[in-house]
């Protein structure tokens, strides 16, 4: 705001000159009209009639509000009033209304208008429509905005490798600051024995080309290596000249460590499900020594139990398998039994897979010996199983009573070589397996620490 | 035949069955087994204490892989034999000149290539 020159009184102004400065006016291109200072409107060229609608005839003598919006009516009054005392006011942008009563974006320069005494008789205003150059800038603010809260990060360079800009998401990705990356080389982020690919990179995109989702490596601020999928795509001008590149970088570290931990896992279901064969080939090799024919149904018992085990561990992500779940689900067949004839007792000990095969076994061959010829094999035997920590150990013991008189077998079958050979080498541990008369006792000292993967898995 | 005039082999594997089986079935083919270990450390206490002809190796036992077991076999230049549920390309480089049988195997297989081994 400022008095603009021109604004001064004209002192000698002859007939002929005023008819052209009419002519003039009369003819511009933007659109230009005067009030008096209280606002009446009292000259309206043609471009004022083309953005606006209304002819001359319709709008001298009219209220000048009739065109401006009824809530910026009182801060037009106060423009009014400010170049009534003499100021000018530039390119206040505010909004018209058209005669079909549609809102007009303008920008409006205002001016007194003084008679040969210098006083103010009036007001000419110089009205630009803005529209469309409104219309742009709220566009490209939009897409800065979308840049800015992108979660990827969105560079753009020179064809020359020069950074042009570097968004949010790139200063987090990277590690440097937009200040730090302006016109420097992308090749700044571009580990050295990858540096050819900014070569191919940069061919790419001036031959017009798109580069979608390249996975490689790039190199923070603090030295880390990072997996990124990048994306570049040529800018052009409005010639359609290509003049740089943007590029879209999104960290993928998370995806690739998905897909080798995936790999990894695959690796181990391999092994495991290869090692399950094996055990059940042992296990049938085992049951038919000596030419004994296979007792089909107890191979099947045998592989449920192996089953049962594997189901505690997928419930615990595969880590472990908890001993008195596994003692439970050994003994599921008996569960009616569990709280009356059989007692369990034991702190909880959290088993390696391994572990939780020997015992699981040993604790299925006990029981099913148990209902053959044990305690469970009549209606009122009595099995406990308890399990202490000691020491370094654990101590597990099986005892049977109140079944049938006991008596020592007379050949080693399967069974029995499970729960003593197969559980003490197994477990690094010491296996009694007593036949007295009044029933059957098992006994397993081993060290705990080949039971847990480390004593923090073993809690009570 | 006296246990003497028999070859030693130690037994590495975790798993409790298998490492059983694998000794019954080896003591059975004329093998005198010194131990069946199912950790290193382990099996590196039995060598340190019994003579040792050949060995079988499960790869991986569960915690560890039987790497170090290896090198100290090949340092000590006792033959072995790697068994695994692991594909061939996934086994430590420890076992790349070692026979390699997988799981699943019959033991005949394995029989046969322990006496390779011990012939070379």
């Amino acid at each position: 705001m400022h008095g603009m020159p021109g604004a001064s009184p004209m002192a000698h102004v002859s007939d002929h000159d005023t008819a052209h400065l009419a002519a003039i006016v009369a003819s511009s291109a933007d659109a230009i009209l005067s009030t008096t200072t209280d606002g009446s409107i009292r000259s309206w060229n043609a471009a004022c009639e083309r953005m606006l609608g209304y002819s001359a005839t319709e709008m001298i003598g009219r209220p000048v509000a009739d065109i401006i919006p009824a809530e910026l009516h009182e801060q037009a009054r106060d423009i009014r009033d400010r170049i009534a005392t003499g100021e000018s006011v530039e390119s206040f942008e505010t909004v018209l209304l058209s005669k079909q009563g549609r809102p007009i974006e303008v920008s409006m320069t205002y001016s007194p208008v003084r008679n040969p005494q210098a006083a103010v008789v009036g007001i000419s205003a110089i009205i630009r429509d803005v529209t469309l150059t409104k219309k742009a800038e709220r566009g490209a603010a939009m897409l800065a905005a979308i840049v800015a809260s992108s979660s990827d990060g969105v560079v753009s360079k020179t064809l020359d490798g020069t950074i042009t800009s570097w968004n949010k998401s790139a200063e987090r990705i990277f590690g440097f600051s937009e200040e730090e990356m302006i016109n420097r080389s992308i090749r700044t982020i571009i580990p050295l024995e990858r540096q050819a690919e900014e070569d191919r990179i940069l061919a790419t995109v001036v031959s017009g080309e798109i580069i979608d989702n390249f996975e490689t490596i790039r190199l923070r601020k603090d030295g880390a290596l990072i997996d990124v999928s990048v994306t570049v795509s040529p800018v052009r001008d409005s010639h359609g000249r290509i003049i740089g590149a943007s590029k879209i970088v999104r960290d993928i570290t998370d995806k690739r460590q998905t897909r080798e931990q995936l790999r990894t896992l695959l690796a181990e279901v391999n092994h495991r499900s290869k090692n399950l064969l094996s055990l059940v080939q042992a296990i049938a090799r085992q049951m038919t020594r000596r030419g004994r024919p296979l007792d089909l149904e107890r191979f099947l018992q045998r592989l449920q139990a192996i089953a049962s085990n594997q189901d505690l561990l997928i419930q615990n992500d595969w880590r472990f398998i908890p001993l008195g779940g596994l003692v439970r689900s050994q003994l599921g067949a008996f569960s009616d039994l569990v709280g009356n004839r059989i007692a369990i007792d034991g702190p909880e000990i959290e088993l390696t897979p391994e572990a939780a095969q020997a015992i699981g076994m040993a604790v299925h061959e006990l029981a099913t010996n148990a209902a053959k010829y044990g305690a469970l094999s009549n209606d009122d035997g009595h099995v406990t199983l308890r399990w202490v920590r000691d020491g370094d150990d654990l101590e597990m013991i099986w005892r049977e009573s109140g079944g049938p008189a006991v008596s020592p077998p007379t050949h080693s079958g399967f069974g029995s070589r499970v729960i003593s050979d197969m559980v003490g080498a197994g477990l690094d541990g010491m296996v009694d397996v007593d036949f007295a008369p009044a029933g059957l006792r098992w006994h397993l000292r081993c060290p705990l620490q080949r039971l847990s993967r480390g004593s923090i898995h073993a809690r009570r | 035949m006296p246990v003497a005039d028999k070859i030693n082999v130690l037994i590495v594997e975790d798993d409790p069955m298998i490492g059983f089986d694998l000794s019954v079935e080896l003591e059975e083919a004329g093998f005198n087994v010194v131990g069946v270990a199912p950790t290193v450390a382990k099996a590196l206490h039995l060598l340190e204490r019994q003579r040792c002809d050949l060995a079988v190796l499960d790869v991986n036992l569960g915690q560890e892989t039987s790497a170090p077991i290896a090198r100290a076999l090949i340092a000590a230049g006792v033959p072995f034999v790697a068994v695994t549920g692991y594909a061939v390309d996934q086994c430590p480089e420890e076992f790349a000149t070692a026979p390699l049988l997988s799981k699943p195997f019959q033991t005949a297989r394995l029989v046969a290539t322990l006496k390779r081994q011990l012939h070379q």
